[in-house]
């Protein structure tokens, strides 16, 4: 156990540099909890990474997901990889974020420095870098949307490779928020209402009291469009999970874009300087991971086997 | 020993400290925006003795209901969302935050040695994310409640069920995050503000176990949180995750679930097992026999707790080849659980033992585990396991852990901390009497449902074949003094708070740091920082032992 | 904490990893930047060439050795104390159990 040596030796460290037992007192950042200065770092520190294996567990969830439906549906994931994610732009997009992972790296660096300058500098630039990522993000998206290619009701990824239909089930963002507005989440309304009727009935008949209003729409039984039923098996999966791990990813990043206004505005007003500069750090190893992830993401979606046959 | 050791502890005349973290401010907005631990304490107690009493609510329909075979006082569909409820708000709300966020909120720095926890406005924040999950789970409860139970299997809960599975859902999902940042906070907390002298061997079992329960919070709890959203969104959007009519699997469900679920129970445990690692030592009077063993054990449970969520899934259709894995697993989990066991007896052997009510409900503690954990071996054991599984007899195994463990413990730790934290005793008599009566009710009230079970009655029905009623009615009747003596400390704590003798600092002439302050502590715990310069449980004669 | 030593003299408030080597960090910064963005490119096209059941294992090994490059050096776990270290490993160590011991399942059973 040699770690705890340190947090009870911090007393004797005797402040050379500030000429007094109580100059850490003194620091404008310093929060009464901790004795020194040191401590606190070391414990805004290591809390940050405690929340960063959060992050990995909570990510794990999701690549747990992915490694078992990626065995099952072997060829399926290949090839709806293939078909409908561009390569290229993911490519661009991992080269985007492994410069906003350097830009970060040397806004720590130059915090560390007491560079205020530069500091603020590096976080918009890492700013717009996060930008461009996510821009190229929405590009994909849309383009995901369009084709029909978000999970759901509206789905439809053909065996044969051709683009789906684009009348019937298809619903607009619009009157979709509308929707979902109302609680009524689930399924566009039928274009052929009779079809919805018999499917909805065993289960309203299942139980007595029921449907409170908020999910009325959630329980019935959906009138599949055959498009979605005729897609491939499997295709909706990787596509689930496609927008589930790449949204929580872009989620976090905007997160972390919003928390960047704040250190921009404290780097402004010189709040971090050689002597105080935990966020920026911590906000860097948040940078980081987010980094790493989509490390993962790119060859896991996009590169896995763009050699596949089509199943 | 010493002659000092006697039932009646407080001898003599103390006054309350002049001020003290509860009088240092009393406005509301001084509670509402504390960054205290010990005041967060106390609001994440007010907070889950609500849950803990809306959920016993929910239990005592379910009792009411199961005093007739005939499924007469509750339909079928209410009874699903009685049951559901009671699992989800004793569970989420009330288990898993009951000792960590209140009493290990306000012991950890106190035992540790340190003015606050590391992070404290993230403390209070993690209170904030506690009620704002608890107020999806409540409105969920109010628009009609949830009938998934508490375990929201797929594609029931994401395709058929026609409750507010969505909004429990979230419910639970924000919650989980309030559980990672308390066990956040202690994780750092214990590595980083340990006082002066306080080495790992050094620190009291409570911490030991509160930190191994901290890394279950960190490691466990983000997964159920994306298990959950998961659920959520397939069964907002219907895309295809868990759902066989798409070509998922409902049994990756259960792995995600239960990878955090198994473990959540030893979150729930663990830190009993500490509030009954400092009591035994402390009413034997007599130093916990084999300090390193029991804080090993503790960590242990932590880990392997990781390894054998699968034996929940053991009739799910999961590969025998895997399951016998995680058979043979969960037997070697038992373990350490017995290791502790071992140890506190061993440490009772020759002991000058007071029988104060927080020793009553550590003696119950220890029996009603043993049982629980015992019947643990059978279901864990393969075979068994297909004839028991989803009967009464699983519902009796884990009240028994849950309840007779972690209950019990939990008020064994508000009595044996009260004066610490109010500054006055409670009542010694009806608190015999109350532990007493949770002792004996509990026990009518699940040890037939053991019967029960092996009988094959299974669990989550509203009716049942008449030749059980006699069992049944048992079991209703337990519950009903056991509801009695919950009710009970409700009362005598809330009486104690005006007219309770004055507690002194260290009432029980216990050791460990918190009962070197003054009782209520001051806002900064200690008024000088405090130095370690002896072993822990340093019971007994003190000379030529350091 | 090591490395507690070297700062005594300089300034007891900043980190003790990054107080000895300011400039150096820049250029080992831009060092690991090239070899991610190389890294990038490399499995970029390694994925066009068809290796069969290799373009999978190939693929994951670039990504793994980026994700260490981003660790060891943007992240500053190579010059950490021990007690970071020991974080990172688990929090991977334990992505590995809920990894490895769910596939134990997928793997040993015939599925539909």
């Amino acid at each position: 156990m040699a770690i705890e040596t340190e947090t009870i030796h911090h007393d004797h460290s005797g402040e050379p540099g500030h000429g007094g037992h109580h100059a850490h007192l003194e620091h404008p950042r310093h929060q009464s909890q901790f004795d020194t200065m040191d401590q606190q770092k070391d414990a805004s520190g290591l809390g940050m990474w405690v929340f960063l294996i959060q992050e990995i567990m909570f990510f794990g969830g999701m690549f747990i997901a992915y490694l078992v439906y990626r065995n099952r549906y072997f060829g399926t994931f290949g090839y709806a990889s293939e078909e409908a994610l561009r390569t290229f732009l993911g490519a661009c997009n991992t080269l985007v974020l492994i410069c906003s992972s350097l830009t970060m790296a040397l806004a720590v660096n130059a915090a560390q420095r007491g560079h205020r300058k530069s500091l603020m500098r590096f976080i918009v630039a890492t700013w717009l870098l996060g930008a461009v990522f996510l821009g190229i993000k929405t590009i994909e998206y849309s383009e995901k949307y369009e084709r029909r290619e978000v999970p759901g009701a509206n789905f439809c990824f053909e065996p044969t490779g051709t683009p789906c239909s684009n009348v019937g089930a298809k619903e607009d963002l619009f009157p979709m928020l509308k929707r979902w507005a109302g609680g009524n989440f689930g399924h566009p309304p039928s274009p052929n209402p009779e079809v919805a009727a018999p499917d909805s009935q065993p289960n309203a008949g299942a139980t007595g009291s029921e449907s409170h209003g908020t999910q009325a729409g959630s329980n019935i039984q959906l009138p599949e469009s055959s498009e979605r039923e005729r897609s491939l098996p499997g295709a909706e999966i990787y596509f689930s999970l496609y927008f589930a791990l790449t949204g929580t990813h872009a989620l976090h990043m905007i997160v972390g874009m919003g928390i960047m206004f704040w250190l921009f505005k404290n780097a402004k007003n010189g709040v971090y300087n050689e002597t105080y500069y935990t966020p920026i750090e911590n906000f860097g190893l948040y940078w980081h991971f987010v980094d790493i992830v989509w490390i993962y993401l790119f060859p896991l979606f996009y590169l896995i086997d763009l050699h596949a046959v089509k199943p | 020993m010493s002659p000092a050791v006697s039932d009646v502890v407080v001898t003599e005349q103390y006054v309350m400290p002049e001020e003290h973290y509860i009088n240092s401010d009393t406005s509301l907005k001084s509670w509402l925006l504390t960054v205290d631990h010990k005041r967060i304490a106390i609001l994440y107690m007010l907070t889950i003795t609500f849950f803990f009493f809306i959920g016993g609510f929910m239990a005592s329909l379910v009792r009411l209901e199961l005093l007739t075979p005939a499924g007469d006082l509750l339909e079928s569909d209410t009874y699903n969302r009685a049951f559901s409820m009671h699992g989800v708000m004793m569970i989420f709300f009330f288990l898993v935050p009951s000792v960590p966020a209140t009493l290990g909120n306000f012991l950890v720095p106190l035992m540790v040695g340190a003015r606050d926890l590391a992070f404290p406005r993230i403390n209070l924040l993690s209170w904030y994310i506690f009620l704002v999950g608890a107020s999806f789970a409540v409105s969920a409860m109010v628009l009609g409640g949830v009938d998934t139970g508490w375990t929201f299997y797929t594609p029931f809960s994401t395709t058929f069920s026609n409750s507010n599975v969505i909004l429990t859902a979230v419910g639970i999902l924000i919650a989980g995050f309030a559980s990672i940042f308390t066990g956040l906070n202690f994780i750092v907390t214990v590595h980083r503000m340990r006082a002066p002298g306080m080495s790992w061997f050094r620190l009291p079992l409570f911490i030991w176990s509160q930190y191994a329960a901290s890394l279950i919070m960190v490691l466990g709890t983000p997964v159920i949180a994306i298990t959950l959203a998961l659920v959520a969104l397939e069964r907002g959007f219907h895309i295809g995750i868990f759902d066989p009519k798409l070509g998922g699997d409902p049994i990756l469900f259960q792995h995600m679930f239960w990878f955090y679920s198994h473990p959540a129970v030893y979150i729930m445990i663990l830190p009993g097992m500490g509030v009954i690692s400092e009591v035994i030592p402390a009413f034997a009077h007599k130093r916990i026999f084999g300090y390193k063993a029991v804080a090993y054990s503790s960590i242990a449970i932590a880990v392997f707790g990781f390894l054998v969520w699968a034996h929940h899934m053991f009739i799910a259709g999961i590969s025998i080849y895997a399951a016998l894995v995680f058979s043979l697993v969960s037997f070697i989990v038992a373990i350490p659980s017995a290791i502790k066991v071992f140890n506190w007896s061993a440490t009772l052997y020759k002991g000058s033992i007071r029988w104060n009510t927080p020793m009553l409900y550590a003696f119950g503690f220890i029996g009603l585990f043993t049982i629980g954990g015992l019947t643990g071996l059978f279901l864990a054991s393969l075979g068994l396991d297909v004839h028991l599984t989803e009967t009464y007899f699983i519902v009796a195994h884990f009240h028994y852990v849950m309840v007779g463990g972690m209950v019990l413990a939990y008020l064994c730790g508000i009595h044996f901390w009260w004066p610490k934290m109010t500054g006055r005793m409670y009542p010694e008599l009806p608190a015999k009497l109350s532990a007493l009566l949770v002792f004996v009710g509990f026990n009518l009230t699940f040890m037939p449902q053991f019967i029960l079970g092996y009988l094959g009655m299974p669990r989550r029905y509203h009716a049942y074949p008449p030749e059980w009623q006699v069992f049944n009615v048992l079991s209703s009747a337990g519950a009903s003094i056991l509801a009695i003596g919950f009710l009970m400390p409700m009362i005598y704590l809330v009486w104690s708070l005006k007219y309770g003798k004055i507690a002194g600092p260290n009432p029980w002439q216990a050791t460990g740091l918190e009962w070197e302050t003054s009782s209520p502590p001051p806002t900064h715990n200690f008024l000088e920082q405090p130095i370690v310069t002896s072993e822990p449980y340093n019971y007994g004669p003190k000379e030529g032992e350091v | 904490m090591s490395d507690h030593q070297h700062d005594h003299q300089h300034d007891q408030h900043t980190d003790h990893h990054d107080t000895v080597h300011h400039v150096g960090h820049v250029i080992t910064y831009v060092i690991v930047f090239f070899a991610l963005v190389v890294g990038t490119l490399g499995t970029y096209l390694a994925a066009k060439v068809d290796m069969g059941a290799f373009n999978a294992p190939v693929a994951l090994i670039i990504a793994t050795t980026k994700a260490f490059l981003v660790i060891l050096f943007f992240m500053h776990v190579k010059d950490s104390s021990r007690l970071t270290k020991t974080v990172v490993a688990g929090g991977i160590f334990w992505l590995c159990i809920l990894l490895t011991l769910t596939m134990t399942d997928f793997l040993s059973r015939v599925w539909h």
